[in-house]
Formats: C-alpha cells, structure tokens, sequence
C-alpha cells in the first residue's frame, strides 16, 4: 500500500458517482432512487474535496459546502413530494406514477 | 491521509453504497446510506477539510438520512407492495453494465500512478476560521442565496406535503 494520492480519492469517487447512478436508473422505488441522488451528490462533494486540498484552494471546499446545503433542500422537497403522491395514489413505485407520458 | 485508514473508509464507503442501490427495504438502503455518508465523512477528515466534516455529520448523517427514514415509517409501505418493487432485472442489469464500462473508461483517465501526494498545506486550512473567512467574504453574496433557497425549501415543503382539504 503506497501513499494515498488524489488519483485515489478521485478514482473512489468515479465509483461512488457510478454506483449511485446505478440506483436512479435501475431502481423503481422513489425514496431509493432519492437516496441515489444523494449518493451521486455525495461522490462529487469527494472528487471536490480532494482537488481542493491538491491546489490548497478552499474554492472546492467552498462549493461543496453549498452542495450539502442544496442538497438538504432537495431531499427535503423531494420527499415531501413523494408524500404527496403517496397520499393520491398510495404508491411509491416509480412505473405507476407516469401520467405525463401516457 | 494514513493509508490503511483511507482503504477502510473507502471499502466501508463501497460495500455500504452498493446495498443501498442493491437491497430491496427502503430502510435497509436507508441505514447503508448513512454509513457511506459517515465514511465519506472521515475521508474529509483525512483531506483537510475539518469543518465539511462536522458538516457532513450533522447535515447528511444527523438530518438528511433521518428524515427519509422518517418518511420511510410515515409511507408505511406494504410488503407486497415493496415485491412488486424489487429489482427490475433488465433495466437494473442494463444499467449496471453501461455503469461498469463508464467507470472503467473515466478510470483509465484519472488513474492514480504518476498522481503526487498533495503538498503540505497549513494547520488552517478547512478549519471553521478558515472558511467563515471566505464565506463572508468572497462568497458573501452565494451565501445569502443559499439561505433564501432553504427559506424557498422550507416553505416549499410545508406546502406540498400539507394535506389538502
């Protein structure tokens, strides 16, 4: 085990990022497909941090920061919306909820 | 970063990311994502960033994760109903396959020989001095977007979950 570069913070996050869109794409239920997104926006924050400390530049940490903070308000949204729709048609199945392309 | 440290976080972060696209209960993705959210955590604590650590915590582990717990236990779903949502083979295998082969062709192009450690940076850097400094200052104006989006989010939210009459 050689010293730990920023190729190596970058390349994890490449498979978090992938792992995550495994779930939007392949998953059907919506609070999964939600977490996925968080997962994706979670592996991007990492690549962020790990340039920034390259370049001794807060300027990543700075915009990961406000990807956290964004992402608190779309999971918050996102959710709420997922209740809503659960209220109307008791379901959380993402292949029932497809009145806009019917 | 202490290189055993950095593979542990990183396996913890991997297996754990893989149950929550793979694991049919929502709660059982749920529990996973808090542990790759708190993995990813001590990888920021290893690349200088003490505050987007705490942050990180707080934000992700502490509020985001509970939250779709709570609505997990709010739905209330049925069993049969998370039957009919287990993985939808074709398209799940489908996915995972064009996943593999991107990861694979991005890896190729960030690979981690000929990559340096980065250099030494001072004891300030990512602490909460450091950052409140440029917050409230070069990123005075993002900022203060940020916090009418989470006054828009909170509203926003209150409004579309409220039961209609």
């Amino acid at each position: 085990m050689g010293e730990i570069t920023t190729g190596h913070y970058v390349a994890l996050s490449v498979v978090l990022f992938f792992i995550g869109s495994v779930g939007v794409l392949g998953r059907k239920n919506a609070i999964t497909v939600l977490m996925s997104v968080e997962l994706m926006l979670n592996a991007v924050n990492l690549a962020l941090l790990a340039f920034s400390r390259q370049w001794g530049n807060h300027a990543g940490q700075m915009l990961a920061f406000f990807v956290i903070a964004v992402a608190a308000v779309e999971a918050a949204v996102g959710l709420a919306i997922l209740v809503a729709i659960f209220r109307l048609r008791e379901t959380t199945n993402l292949d029932d909820m497809s009145t806009l392309n019917e | 970063m202490n290189p055993i440290l950095f593979w542990l976080f990183a396996a913890i972060a991997v297996v754990s990311s893989l149950f929550v696209v793979t694991k049919r209960s929502p709660m059982a993705n749920a529990l996973a994502l808090a542990l790759v959210m708190t993995a990813l955590a001590g990888l920021f604590a290893g690349l200088s960033a003490p505050f987007l650590f705490i942050i990180q915590i707080l934000v992700y582990t502490g509020a985001v994760v509970v939250l779709i717990i709570f609505v997990i236990m709010l739905l209330n779903l049925r069993p049969e109903e998370l039957k009919l949502q287990a993985l939808q083979k074709g398209k799940f295998f489908a996915s995972a396959v064009v996943a593999l082969a991107l990861t694979g062709l991005v890896l190729r192009l960030v690979s981690a020989e000929g990559s340096t450690p980065p250099a030494a940076v001072p004891a300030s850097f990512g602490t909460v001095e450091a950052i409140a400094d440029e917050l409230f200052t070069t990123y005075l104006l993002p900022f203060e977007v940020v916090s009418f989006i989470l006054l828009v989010g909170i509203i926003g939210a209150v409004v579309v979950a409220k039961r209609g009459e």
